[in-house]
C-alpha cells in the first residue's frame, strides 16, 4: 500500500504542473479526491493494513493529500496567469448581426405616422383604386370642372358605377376623408392621418406615376383656423426642428374652404433667402418652402359624408411623403425616380 | 394658370408706393401667389398664379384691384384708378350686320362693327406690354384683342368684316362630322355638343371662346373689322376645349366663368383701342344679346360665423370694411351682415364660407394664432394591419432583408415573362408609358426583376417588399390584397427559418406544412405551403427553373409569399402565460436508422402528439441513413422515474415501427 500511495504521488504531482485549463483541472482533481477517486479508493485499503503500520502509513497518505493539495492550489494560480497572459487581436473585424435597410418611404411614414399620434390622429389607408366620386364629386368637384385639370388622373378600364362613376387610381389621399366619415359612422370627433400610394399620370426626374402622400383631417365642434395652424406648427417643429415656423398663404382647392398653402420657413438660411455669404439661398424661394395644401372642410365635402355642417367644422391636408421627407433630410435627390429603381446601392443607403 | 404682368402697366390702374417687392410679399400672403418679380429692362415682370376660381384676378385691372385691398393693410398706400369706359354713340352710317342666337347657347353676344382699319404693326407701348405678357406681337388688330384680355381679363376676338359673306353671325350647336380648320390650319371634325358660329349658309366661321377659324380672321388687307365678345356656358367650352386639346389661353379663362359684365367693358376698352390707334370709325350699333343675365346673390352671414371659423373676435366694423375694400356691398341686420359681393365675384362667392374666406385672408392668416385642436381624441378602430406591417418589415431588417418598393403597375412584358395570364390583370385605361398599362396582381414579377438587377451588383440578394395587389372583381373596385415577398439566395431552409420565426413572433401557431407542387412561381418539386384552416398563409420555393430563366438569374433564388391579410387575421398580439414547470424534464436523444423517404416534418408532428408526457421533440441531426431526434419528456406535476420514460418510449419506437418503418439504432 505504500509503495502504490507513493506512486500514486509520483505520477499526480508530475502531472499536476501539467494542467493548463479549469477542466482538466477540475477532472483531474475528481480523478484523485472523488468519491471513486484513485486517492479515496486507496485509502479505503487502509484498514487492510496491519495495525502497527497504519499510522505510518497514515502520516504517509496525509503527507502526499496535503501535498497534491498544495499543488493544485499553485496550480490553479498558474492556470489563472496563464489566462490572463492570453492575448486575442480585439482590432480585428467584428461579426456583426445581420442588418438590412428599411425603403426611405418606409422610414418617412413611420415618422410621420408617430408625430400625428403623438396628438390623437389614427393613422388609415384605403383604396388605392378608388371610384371617381369619392376623389372628385364627393370633394366638390363636378365632371367638366376645369379643378380637375390640376388633379390627372389615371382611368381603369371596366363598368362605370351609377352611382360612384368610374374607377380610377386614386390622384391623391383626399379621397380618404369622405371614406372616414363613413367608417366612423357620421360622428365626429375625427382625428384622422391616411397615409397612401397616390397615382398621377407624370414621369420625370421630380415626378413619378406612384407616389405617397399624407393626408390630415379633423372634425369637431368649433375646429377653426387657429386649429390648423397649430397643427401644422406642431407638425413642423417635430420634424423638421423646433426653430422652425410655418405660414399660411391664400390658396385654392375646391374641397376646402378657405384653402391655404403652408411654407416653411427654409432651414439652411434659417428664412432670410440668403446664406452667410450673401449668396443666394438655393433651396428655397426667398426664405420659405412650400410644404403642400390645406384648408378647412368645405360644407358640401361634410355633406357628401354625412356631416351636417351647421354644426361641425373642420380642416384637412394633404401633403408628399417623398417631397416633405426630402425637405427635410436635405437630401436633394437630382431624380426622384430613384426611389423606385430599386437599385441596391440606393437602397442601401439609407 | 400664371400670368405675367408689367409693373409700368399695373400702375397705370394702381397708385401706390409700393415696391415690385413689397407688392409680391404682400399679395403672396393675402391674396394670388406671385412666384417672382423679374427686372426686365427698367421694368419688372410679375409672374403670378391665378386659381381656378378667382378668374377676375387674371387681369392687370384684376391684380390692381386686388393690390389696392391689401397694401393698405400692411400700412403701404394704395388705391385703384378706376376704369370708367367712354360712352359709346350710335353712328349715322351703319353697316348690315346681325348676330342671332335662338337657343340662347351663350350667356351675352357683344359685338360691333368697324371700318377704316388697316393691319400695321402695333405702337411700340402695347408691343412692349403684350411681350412682357408673354403674348407675341402680330399686328394691330389682332394685339388689341390679346391688349384688352390681359388688360381686364375677358377673351375678344376680331373678324374680317369682309369674308363674312352674308353679315349674318347664327350661333348653333355644330353637327356630328362637321370640320373646321382653326386659325393655326388645324382640322377638327366637330361633335354635337360643340357650339359654333355659321354665316347663314352653313358654313362654320368660329369657334367662339376657344379658337377663331382661318376662313374668317383678318388678314393683310382687312379693312373693315367686327369686334366680338361672347360669354359662354364655361362647361361647354371646357367640354370642347378638353376634347381636342385646345388649350388657348381665351379657353382657360371662358371655361372659369368670367363676369359677363366685364365683356361690356371690355368690349367699350377695345373700341376706344381700335379709334385711338388705328383710327377705326364705329359703322354699326352695340349688339348686346344678353339671355342669361345674372345677378349677384346675397350672402347671408353672422359676425359670430365667422369669427368662430377664424379663432378671433374681429368686430363688425373690421369686417365691413374689409368686405367693402374688396368691393362687396354689405347690409346689416344687428349681428348679421347681408354682403353682395361684386358682379366679377358672383360665381365664386356663394357660401358664408366664402364670406370667411375674405375676410380671413385680408386680416391676414400670419396674424391668427397657433392653437392644437382641444376637443376630445376620438376612440377608433385601428386597422390592424397597419401597425403590423410596421412591426414585420422591422424585424425582416434586422434579419437582414432590404426593402424594396416597385410600382404597382406591371407592363405586358413582364406579365408575359413572369408567365402570368395578360387577362387576370386590370387595365389602365389612360396610361403613361407600356410600363403602366396594368397592375399588378403578384409583387414576384418585380421582385424577380430587382433580382434580375441587382444580381451583378451584389452576391446573396436579401429582398422583400411588402404591398397591395389588385385582383379584379366583376362591377366593383378591385380586392386590394396585402401581400409580402422575401426571397434570398442562400438557402432553401433559412427562409424557411425566417418564415416559421415571423409566425412565432406573431404568435401564430397551429398551421400544417404540406409540399406543393402546383405553385406558378415554385420548383414543382421544392415548394412548401404553410397552410392553417384549410387556407393558405405562405407559400415557400426554389423558384421554379423556367422563371430563373426568363430572368436570366446566375444563383439559385428562394421565394416566400406571404398572404399579410392573413397573417392580420392570425396574429395574436397577447402572449399567453404557461407556468414554469418545477420539475426538471427528462431530455433523450434516438438515433434511428431511415428504411424509407420520409418527411421528418411530418415525423417531429407525429412524434409530439405521442403522448401528454412528451412536451418536445426536435431534428438534431442528420446523416447518411440515420436521423437523430431529441425528445423532451415533462410532467409538470412530479419527477419522471426511469419507468415512466421508458413506457413512453416504447410507445414512441412503436409508432415509428408502424408509421414510418423505423427503428433504433442506438440510444445515446
Amino acid at each position: 500500500m505504500e509503495q502504490e500511495l507513493i506512486s500514486l504521488s509520483d505520477k499526480w504531482s508530475s502531472y499536476i504542473p501539467k494542467i493548463t485549463s479549469d477542466k482538466d483541472f477540475n477532472e483531474t482533481y475528481l480523478r484523485i479526491f472523488g468519491t471513486n477517486g484513485e486517492f479515496t479508493l486507496t485509502i479505503k485499503k487502509l484498514k487492510n493494513v496491519p495495525p502497527d503500520e497504519r499510522p505510518k502509513i497514515g502520516q504517509l497518505a496525509n503527507k502526499i493529500k496535503s501535498d497534491l493539495e498544495a499543488a493544485f492550489i499553485q496550480q490553479k494560480e498558474n492556470i489563472q496567469r496563464i489566462a490572463i497572459g492570453k492575448s486575442i487581436d480585439v482590432t480585428a473585424p467584428a461579426i456583426t448581426p445581420p442588418s438590412g435597410h428599411l425603403h426611405i418611404v418606409t422610414q418617412a411614414i413611420e415618422e410621420i405616422s408617430e408625430i400625428f399620434e403623438r396628438i390623437g390622429f389614427t393613422r388609415v389607408r384605403y383604396p388605392e383604386i378608388e371610384w371617381e366620386w369619392y376623389a372628385f364629386e364627393a370633394l366638390n368637384t363636378p365632371k367638366n370642372h376645369p379643378a380637375r385639370d390640376d388633379i390627372e388622373t389615371f382611368f381603369i378600364e371596366g363598368k362605370p358605377s351609377k352611382k360612384y362613376g368610374r374607377m380610377i387610381l386614386s390622384p391623391h389621399t383626399s379621397s380618404g376623408q369622405v371614406r372616414e366619415m363613413e367608417r366612423l359612422n357620421h360622428q365626429p370627433p375625427i382625428r384622422m392621418i391616411n397615409i397612401a400610394k397616390c397615382y398621377r399620370p407624370n414621369w420625370d426626374i421630380s415626378h413619378t406615376p406612384m407616389f405617397h402622400q399624407f393626408e390630415g383631417l379633423v372634425v369637431d365642434r368649433g375646429i377653426n383656423i387657429t386649429h390648423l395652424k397649430g397643427t401644422m406648427d406642431y407638425f413642423a417643429k417635430e420634424f423638421f426642428g423646433k426653430d422652425r415656423v410655418t405660414r399660411l398663404r391664400p390658396f385654392h382647392f375646391q374641397f376646402t374652404e378657405p384653402s391655404f398653402e403652408v411654407d416653411i420657413n427654409c432651414g439652411i438660411c434659417r428664412g432670410i433667402g440668403k446664406l452667410e455669404t450673401g449668396e443666394k439661398c438655393r433651396f428655397c424661394k426667398e426664405g420659405w418652402l412650400e410644404l403642400g395644401g390645406s384648408g378647412m372642410v368645405h360644407p358640401n365635402v361634410l355633406k357628401a359624408g354625412g356631416i351636417d355642417p351647421a354644426v361641425y367644422t373642420g380642416f384637412a391636408f394633404g401633403w408628399g411623403v417623398e417631397r416633405t421627407y426630402m425637405m427635410k433630410s436635405g437630401t436633394k435627390l437630382d431624380d426622384i425616380r430613384l426611389l423606385y429603381s430599386s437599385d441596391i446601392r440606393f437602397l442601401e443607403q439609407f | 394658370m400664371n400670368i405675367l404682368i408689367a409693373d409700368s402697366w399695373l400702375r397705370e390702374y394702381l397708385k401706390t408706393s409700393a415696391i415690385p417687392e413689397q407688392i409680391k410679399d404682400c399679395l403672396s400672403l393675402c391674396g394670388p401667389s406671385v412666384e417672382r418679380v423679374s427686372k426686365v429692362g427698367d421694368d419688372f415682370v410679375y409672374d403670378i398664379e391665378i386659381t381656378s376660381n378667382r378668374v377676375d384676378m387674371g387681369s392687370v385691372y384684376g391684380i390692381a384691384r386686388e393690390a389696392a385691398a391689401i397694401l393698405p393693410r400692411f400700412g403701404i398706400e394704395a388705391k385703384l384708378n378706376q376704369y370708367l369706359p367712354k360712352e359709346f354713340k350710335s353712328p349715322e352710317t351703319k353697316l348690315p350686320f346681325s348676330v342671332t342666337d335662338t337657343n340662347k347657347l351663350c350667356n351675352r353676344i357683344l359685338a360691333v362693327v368697324l371700318e377704316n382699319v388697316s393691319v400695321e404693326k402695333s405702337p411700340e407701348f402695347m408691343k412692349d406690354r403684350l411681350e412682357k405678357s408673354g403674348t407675341r406681337s402680330l399686328n394691330n388688330l389682332i394685339d388689341i384683342t390679346n391688349y384688352v384680355m390681359t388688360e381686364l381679363g375677358h377673351p375678344s376676338h376680331v373678324f374680317d368684316y369682309d369674308r363674312i359673306k352674308t353679315n349674318k353671325f347664327i350661333i348653333r350647336r355644330a353637327n356630328a362630322g362637321e370640320t373646321i380648320i382653326t386659325l393655326d390650319k388645324k382640322e377638327y371634325r366637330l361633335d354635337n355638343e360643340d357650339i359654333i358660329i355659321d354665316d347663314g349658309t352653313g358654313r362654320v366661321i368660329d369657334f367662339p371662346g376657344i379658337m377663331g377659324t382661318e376662313n374668317s380672321v383678318v388678314i393683310k388687307d382687312t379693312k373693315r373689322i367686327i369686334f366680338f365678345i361672347e360669354s359662354n356656358n364655361p362647361v361647354a367650352i371646357r367640354r370642347s376645349s378638353m376634347r381636342y386639346g385646345i388649350r388657348t389661353v381665351a379657353a382657360t379663362i371662358n371655361e372659369k366663368h368670367p363676369d359677363p359684365e366685364l365683356a361690356k367693358t371690355a368690349l367699350l376698352r377695345g373700341i376706344e383701342l381700335y379709334e385711338e390707334f388705328c383710327g377705326a370709325i364705329p359703322v354699326s350699333d352695340i349688339i348686346d344679346i344678353y339671355p342669361h343675365k345674372s345677378k349677384p346673390q346675397p350672402v347671408n352671414v353672422s359676425v359670430d360665423f365667422v369669427n368662430d371659423r377664424l379663432g378671433v373676435k374681429l368686430t363688425k366694423d373690421e369686417i365691413v370694411s374689409i368686405l367693402t375694400s374688396l368691393h362687396f356691398s354689405v347690409e346689416e341686420n344687428n349681428n348679421r351682415l347681408i354682403a353682395t359681393p361684386p358682379s366679377f365675384r358672383q360665381f365664386d362667392v356663394t357660401i358664408p364660407e366664402d364670406i370667411v374666406e375674405e375676410v380671413a385672408r385680408i386680416y391676414g392668416y400670419h396674424r391668427l394664432p397657433t392653437k392644437l385642436p382641444a376637443g376630445n381624441i376620438p376612440i377608433t378602430d385601428k386597422p390592424k394591419d397597419l401597425s403590423l406591417e410596421s412591426k414585420v418589415k422591422t424585424m425582416l431588417k434586422y434579419w437582414g432583408f432590404t426593402e424594396v418598393y416597385n410600382y404597382s403597375f406591371i407592363s405586358k412584358k413582364l406579365i408575359e415573362k413572369a408567365n402570368l395570364e395578360i387577362t387576370d390583370h386590370l387595365k389602365v385605361a389612360n396610361p403613361l408609358t407600356r410600363e403602366t398599362e396594368y397592375m399588378r396582381r403578384s409583387l414576384i414579377p418585380a421582385v424577380l426583376e430587382n433580382v434580375e438587377y441587382n444580381q451583378h451588383l451584389k452576391d446573396n440578394l436579401a429582398l422583400f417588399e411588402l404591398s397591395k395587389v389588385y385582383l379584379p372583381k366583376s362591377n366593383d373596385l378591385p380586392d386590394e390584397k396585402s401581400e409580402l415577398i422575401i426571397v434570398c439566395q442562400t438557402d432553401f431552409f433559412k427562409l424557411k427559418g425566417m418564415v416559421t420565426a415571423l409566425f412565432a413572433e406573431l404568435g401564430i401557431s397551429n398551421f400544417n406544412q404540406v409540399a406543393g407542387d402546383d405553385w406558378k412561381f415554385g420548383h414543382p418539386k421544392q415548394t412548401l405551403l404553410f397552410k392553417k384552416d384549410k387556407g393558405i398563409i405562405a407559400k415557400l420555393a426554389n423558384l421554379h427553373p423556367q422563371l430563373a430563366n426568363n430572368f436570366q438569374l446566375k444563383n439559385k433564388l428562394f421565394i416566400a409569399e406571404i398572404d399579410f391579410d392573413k397573417l392580420v387575421a392570425y396574429f395574436q398580439p397577447v402572449k399567453k402565460y404557461h407556468p414554469i414547470p418545477s420539475f426538471p424534464p427528462v431530455i433523450e436523444d434516438l438515433t434511428l436508422t431511415i428504411t424509407t423517404d420520409i418527411k421528418i416534418g411530418l415525423l417531429i408532428e407525429e412524434l409530439e402528439k405521442i403522448d401528454p408526457l412528451i412536451s418536445h421533440a426536435e431534428l438534431l441531426d442528420k446523416y447518411k441513413d440515420a436521423i437523430t431526434v431529441r425528445i423532451t419528456y415533462q410532467d409538470l406535476q412530479r419527477n419522471l422515474t426511469g419507468d415512466d420514460v421508458k413506457k413512453v418510449r416504447e410507445k414512441i419506437l412503436s409508432v415509428l415501427n408502424n408509421k414510418f418503418s423505423l427503428h433504433l439504432k442506438l440510444s445515446r
